[in-house]
């Protein structure tokens, strides 16, 4: 990445990111980078077991107890995050997480509105605004009618609703990085589109990590990642990547989208190489077996890719 | 090959299927879409025989499979499987996958001696593009992807004439898709077999099948496209 | 976090191991037979660990002689309430008259005050180590039953029993095959802790002069000091030891069920 004169709103560095099994080490991530400015959206695309929630994890600072993240370095706006309880305060406040599915995601036991002024008392605001801001949050996330939502359970609201809910809660904070998992699934088009304009309306100047497998989100993003087995292979701006991609494994995702024709990419080959891709990559040759990942620079992409 | 005749069937009052009818020849991919909850998993249900109609009739291959005086006939439906939405769900949670593959073929008489059955298995694993370590393996120690390659793997080794996907795929994400439904198309047609194919995915069912249909806000099947 | 867990587990182990060596090999611990003649109401020796009793046995070798037959009522008892258990607990899970019917004994069973009930029967029936270990297990199940009942009735609601059926298998072969093996942390927890409640049981039973009197139990090693005189002598070791031998036996029961449950809170493969 070529130096800019602005300090990024969000910087990602990692050597590796394994877990400890009961029998020897399994390395989730490795050499992952990437940086952000305030208000860029990234969309990280990978298969499901490709290290895109450890991701998220890392940064959040929630990995399970077994993994453990080695190296590398993690910065906001110019300084390295902190870890441990000072993490945990910047957690739901500048730092905020949208999950896959709301409703599993909200408390069960608490109304909506408590689980509001629980994120509100973050801000260190004046408790006797709750009310107004929680209806406030409410309408920004996209409810017209508040008061119909504020003393409901979890339980009680469909999984738009819900959704939108976690949306609201996101919203009481001064986001400066904002991570969302897989958050359109289960939504049409009408819908995908509507929790674009919501984040961009909520969260101006945050930076958003958009975890997806759906390349139309992806589409909708101003820059790409994509990631299999836990290796970078492609990065650049979405526009370059989607409409001409040049690493075989994201020229295979596309492919198996609905709208190209739904191509597989089955097993070609047995063996096992530093490359995560080599047992489905159509154009894997000898070289690949024991070459190392060498970066090609085009324009804005980047990809990694033992043969050339 | 396979024919439904006016199946009727409603929960407590609420009616979940209005008179459908459907015919599906051999060797074709059915589409069902419509919107959740409107009676597609039940009609996957009733010619599973998990649920009984209550009215109509069923005819596999011309011989009646069920009605709403004859009970399922559990031999004859054999020949129709299912795959469902939770790649996990159909696993029993303690019993290795070797172990489940192996009870199938030794209950279904199968093969005729031990090395048959390995080879077997073997066949299917290769086929279903998962490595043979996975036979050792716990549902939970594997990936949702895998789990689904799994069981449909069970289906197929009773060489079923229909296969059902009810949301089999909406829990995987877009290459696991299209390399199960290849995967699917290419062992289920070939052998004169048929796939009904259920999704609320309107851009999905319209891509991969034949003929699809839907169901309206009456619980009625309707053709929606050829 | 592996090392943590396992202390349970050790301590359990020792202390069931110890008594299993009392009851199988009790030449181990004393060198006196159960009959042997000494004076009466001796105390606290070296060369009789805790006296003797009102007819002049060693005491020490009566309780370790009694490991043996209050270990064989209280296992054979549970492992019978396991299998009563299991068996009217499924059967209390089928649909139509038999779930009922199983059910309903199941419901009864349950309000029945089961101490008294098992006291009158005891008084009846007679006192042979046979006659207990019946009893003490009809009035046991219960328990395993209910819990077994309702993991049965939650595995019914889980697709894979119902993709069982479309696969083709019978219901018997279901039940054998995929129903009772994820039964049995279930069973194996219930037993650990059933051992416990049956020894108490028997210990019970055998206090109150029920048990089988030519083959003491720790029970019954407390009726005789208690009906023959220990407290006037003075001799509290008498009424002492059994008990803490019990309360023993059944912390190591609980160490080792401690360990199970904590086992299977952990997650594997992650």
């Amino acid at each position: 990445m070529a130096a800019t004169e602005i300090i990024s709103a969000f910087s990602y560095a990692c050597d590796t990111i394994s877990a400890k099994l009961s029998r020897g080490e399994r390395v989730l991530l490795q050499d992952v980078s990437f940086s952000l400015s305030s208000g860029e959206r990234l969309a990280v695309i990978g298969e499901t077991g490709s290290g895109k929630t450890m991701l998220a994890l890392s940064i959040l600072g929630l990995l399970p107890a077994n993994v453990r993240m080695q190296g590398g370095c993690i910065q906001m706006d110019g300084t390295a995050l902190p870890t441990g309880k000072q993490l945990q305060t910047l957690r739901g406040d500048k730092l905020v997480y949208i999950p896959q599915n709301g409703a599993e995601f909200l408390l069960p036991a608490r109304t909506v509105r408590k689980q509001l002024y629980d994120s509100l008392k973050k801000l260190s605001l004046p408790q006797k605004e709750f009310p107004q801001l929680a209806a406030e949050k409410l309408r920004l996330a996209g409810f017209d009618r508040p008061e119909d939502v504020l003393d409901k359970y979890s339980f009680q609201l469909s999984g738009g609703m819900a959704q939108r809910v976690t949306i609201a809660l996101a919203a009481c904070s001064r986001a400066r990085l904002l991570i969302a998992d897989e958050p359109t699934n289960g939504l049409d088009e009408a819908g995908r589109a509507q929790f674009f304009a919501l984040l961009d309306s909520i969260f101006p100047d945050a930076a958003k990590l958009i975890i997806t497998h759906d390349i139309s989100v992806a589409a909708r993003c101003d820059r790409v990642l994509v990631l299999c087995g836990g290796q970078m292979l492609e990065t650049g701006t979405s526009a370059a990547v989607l409409s001409a991609p040049r690493h075989p494994y994201t020229k295979a995702l596309l492919a198996a989208q609905v709208a190209n024709g739904m191509q597989p990419s089955p097993i070609l080959r047995e063996g096992v190489s530093g490359c995560p891709f080599y047992a489905r990559c159509p154009e894997a040759d000898a070289g690949c077996l024991n070459g190392a990942m060498q970066k090609h620079t085009v324009g804005m992409s980047e990809w990694w890719c033992c043969h050339a | 090959m396979l024919e439904i005749k006016n199946c009727c069937k409603s929960f407590e009052n609420q009616t979940v299927l209005q008179d459908v009818s459907l015919t599906i020849p051999g060797g074709s991919i059915i589409g069902v879409s419509g919107a959740s909850g409107i009676g597609k998993s039940t009609l996957a249900k009733i010619l599973c025989g998990v649920t009984a109609p209550d009215a109509g009739e069923i005819f596999l291959d011309g011989q009646l499979l069920v009605s709403e005086k004859s009970n399922y006939d559990r031999r004859w439906g054999l020949a129709i499987q299912m795959v469902y939405q939770q790649p996990y769900a159909t696993l029993d949670p303690s019993q290795k996958i070797g172990a489940g593959l192996r009870e199938l073929i030794s209950y279904h008489r199968l093969t005729k001696n031990k090395q048959e059955t390995e080879k077997l298995i073997a066949d299917i694993l290769a086929q279903m593009q998962l490595p043979s370590k996975i036979l050792a393996h716990l549902p939970r120690q594997i990936s949702g992807g895998e789990a689904q390659r799994v069981a449909l793997a069970r289906c197929l080794l009773l060489s079923p004439k229909l296969l059902i996907l009810d949301e089999a795929t909406s829990m995987l994400d877009v290459s696991t898709q299209a390399n199960l439904l290849a995967l699917v198309k290419a062992q289920m047609l070939p052998n004169g077999g048929s796939v009904l194919f259920i999704s609320h995915d309107r851009a999905l069912t319209d891509f991969y099948c034949d003929t699809v249909y839907a169901f309206d806000e009456d619980h009625r099947l309707k053709e929606v496209r050829a | 976090m592996r090392k943590k867990g396992l202390l349970p587990l050790i301590l359990g182990l020792l202390l069931l191991l110890m008594f299993a060596l009392a009851a199988f090999a009790p030449e181990f611990f004393t060198s006196y037979s159960q009959k042997e003649l000494f004076t009466k109401w001796l105390p606290i020796s070296r060369e009789h660990l805790l006296g003797t009793n009102a007819m002049g046995y060693d005491i020490f070798t009566e309780l370790v002689y009694g490991t043996r037959q209050t270990l064989l009522v209280g296992v054979l008892s549970s492992i019978l309430t396991l299998i009563l258990g299991a068996g009217i607990g499924i059967l209390g899970s089928f649909r139509g008259w038999i779930g009922q019917l199983f059910n309903g004994l199941i419901q009864i069973f349950v309000l029945l005050p089961k101490l008294i009930t098992l006291i009158v029967l005891a008084t009846f029936f007679g006192s042979s180590a046979v006659h207990l270990i019946v009893l003490i297990a009809a009035f046991s199940w219960v328990g395993t039953a209910r819990a077994v009942r309702a993991k049965v009735l939650q595995l019914h609601t889980q697709p894979f029993i119902e993709s069982c059926r479309i696969l083709g298998y019978s219901r018997a072969h279901i039940a054998v095959r995929h129903i009772l093996p994820n039964l049995s942390d279930v069973l194996l927890s219930r037993f650990l802790l059933g051992v416990n409640s049956c020894i108490m049981m028997e210990s019970t039973l055998s206090f109150l002069g029920l048990g089988d009197l030519y083959r003491p139990t720790w029970g019954t090693m407390v009726n005789f000091a208690y009906k023959r005189g220990a407290f006037l002598r003075g001799a509290y070791q008498y009424l002492l030891a059994p008990g803490v031998c019990v309360m023993l036996l059944c912390l190591a029961f609980y160490l080792i069920s401690l360990w199970l449950t904590a086992r299977k809170e952990t997650i594997s493969e992650g």
